[in-house]
């Protein structure tokens, strides 16, 4: 089976704005991490003076996130993704963020002194970290996204050249790496996994992009469980636990064939040019979005060629293959590798794992899953 | 001459008996059975092939030196994958719970050690990359903005 990426369509030629970015020269000097950090944020402040702030707050992983929007430009693209755990503001905020947008500000910001000059056709990121800082630039074709970390200050800056041109990936999955850095600072790991269960218990679905996540997350949505995420959730250990980040599903445009009830909004999809398609699942289904819950057990999809969906054990070592790299290789640089794969190993060891042999007949799938989560095991002697 | 893990390029974990090892760099990812994953746990532990290849055979039901040749193949495989590198000098370390464990009880079968290579997620890397800037390289600013 070909390999289909979580962002498929990286790489593909976009128009861009030009836009482009200030140059060091006639720029504030910039000598530490620190005082660059103080550079953007005075844009920042200067774009909410100008254009006003916006405020929404996030309940993830039972941490309160305040999000503060210079003007509403990019208000439409981060947060539709996580509006099933919007909060309201109680005053109690662990993590900050203040984003804003170059091409409706007319901001231009200072790349960093390390970051090579020029646009790269794929997306690439660069990244800087320091006990205090820490910063990703993700430049591609499509747009340039500048996030900053302050560890010390749990206060982060995010800034896009063009909030219209943020591709489908991004707007199903918003703040991907910068909620990866600060989350793992307070031990909730980022993890490439999707989720669904019943109130207060549920499974993982692990597994390269391809494999079946995304079919058997929404099948067993449509089927009557809780539905945390096909593509990313977040893990903590001691006891296992998952917490939903985003209640968005992407798929194949002709897996409208398999969800014929979706119909209407395949149709109404935000990217219609895309190589995959982003539904926001909030919108029809926010009584079935679950927060998060106990983790069972650890599932890997295999699409088979029969017409039954059936479960057989799966090794530590197997669990650990599907689930470690496809999360490593997409998130962790090298500095974060191995935690990253401890914290994964440990919830291997912590919980069983079954492969999920996925028939034809997708409405069995949600009866085979419920039936296990119910029975609290499977009846294979094992 | 000794070899030690290519850190951080690559990350490991070792998970009843057996290994995953996935090279940063690449994309590429591995899986190792039980006897190559006592040779790794080995590697991690700074011991030379001389010192491996005992432990292997206290463990598994294998001559020495029928050992220390297949798992100087199997190094040799590891350097290959730049999942190894060469380093100046090897030590011992105390045995390993596999192993103390293992040498009171019979031993186990042994299976020549190898390294199962999967490529399907370099993808990952080519679409998305990310370039690591360590903190030396970051700051002071340079005049002519380079890194």
């Amino acid at each position: 089976m070909k390999f289909m990426s979580s962002r498929d369509g990286r790489g593909k030629k976009m128009e861009r704005p030009d836009l482009g970015t200030k140059s060091e020269e006639g720029s504030e000097r910039f000598d530490t991490s620190v005082g660059y950090f103080e550079i953007l944020r005075k844009s920042f402040e200067t774009a909410a003076s100008d254009f006003g702030v916006v405020e929404r707050h996030y309940k993830i992983a039972n941490k309160i996130i305040e999000l503060r929007f210079a003007g509403s430009s990019l208000l439409s693209v981060i947060t539709p993704a996580i509006e099933h755990l919007a909060v309201q503001n109680e005053g109690v905020v662990d993590f900050t963020v203040c984003l804003w947008d170059g091409l409706s500000m007319k901001s231009k910001l200072p790349f960093p002194p390390w970051h090579n000059k020029g646009l790269p056709l794929k997306d690439e990121q660069k990244r800087y970290s320091d006990k205090r800082m820490t910063i990703i630039i993700d430049s591609g074709p499509s747009r340039t996204c500048f996030n900053l970390l302050d560890k010390q200050q749990n206060l982060a800056l995010v800034w896009v050249d063009d909030a219209k041109n943020m591709p489908y990936y991004d707007v199903g999955a918003p703040l991907r790496d910068l909620l990866y850095c600060w989350l793992r600072i307070q031990n909730v790991q980022f993890v490439h996994a999707g989720a669904v269960g019943v109130d207060d218990r549920g499974v993982l679905l692990v597994g390269k992009g391809g494999s079946g996540k995304s079919t058997a997350s929404l099948a067993c949505l449509l089927g009557g469980l809780k539905y945390a995420s096909d593509d990313y959730v977040l893990i903590q250990n001691n006891p296992p636990r998952v917490s939903s980040i985003y209640s968005t599903v992407k798929l194949r445009s002709d897996a409208i064939n398999k969800f014929p009830a979706l119909e209407k909004m395949f149709k109404n999809q935000r990217f219609p040019g895309a190589q995959k398609t982003v539904l926001f699942l909030n919108d029809e289904f926010s009584g079935k979005i679950s927060q998060g819950f106990a983790i069972h057990a650890i599932l890997i999809p295999k699409i088979t060629l029969r017409e039954e969906t059936r479960l057989r054990r799966a090794s530590a070592i197997e669990s650990l293959v599907a689930l470690a790299p496809s999360t490593i290789l997409q998130l962790a640089g090298e500095s974060d590798g191995q935690k990253d794969m401890g914290e994964l190993a440990a919830l291997v060891r912590a919980v069983p794992s079954y492969f999920l042999e996925l028939g034809s007949n997708i409405s069995e799938i949600p009866e085979v899953i419920l039936k296990f989560i119910k029975e609290g095991s499977l009846n294979d002697g094992k | 001459m000794g070899i030690k893990v290519n850190a951080p390029h690559a990350v490991s974990e070792i998970i009843e008996g057996e290994a995953i090892v996935v090279n940063l760099k690449t994309g590429c990812y591995f899986s190792i059975g039980k006897v190559g994953a006592l040779v790794w746990d080995c590697i991690m532990k700074n011991l030379d092939s001389a010192d491996t290849a005992k432990r292997i055979a206290k463990v598994f039901d294998v001559d020495v030196k029928i050992a220390r040749r297949e798992i100087d193949v199997f190094t040799q495989e590891l350097l290959k994958e730049s999942l190894v590198i060469m380093e100046d000098s090897a030590s011992s370390s105390p045995m390993s719970s596999v192993e103390e464990q293992s040498s009171a009880v019979q031993k186990l079968a042994y299976e020549t050690p190898r390294l199962v290579k999967f490529e399907d997620m370099q993808d990952l890397l080519l679409l998305d990359p990310v370039h690591e800037v360590h903190e030396q390289q970051g700051w002071p600013w340079k005049k002519d903005g380079t890194a």
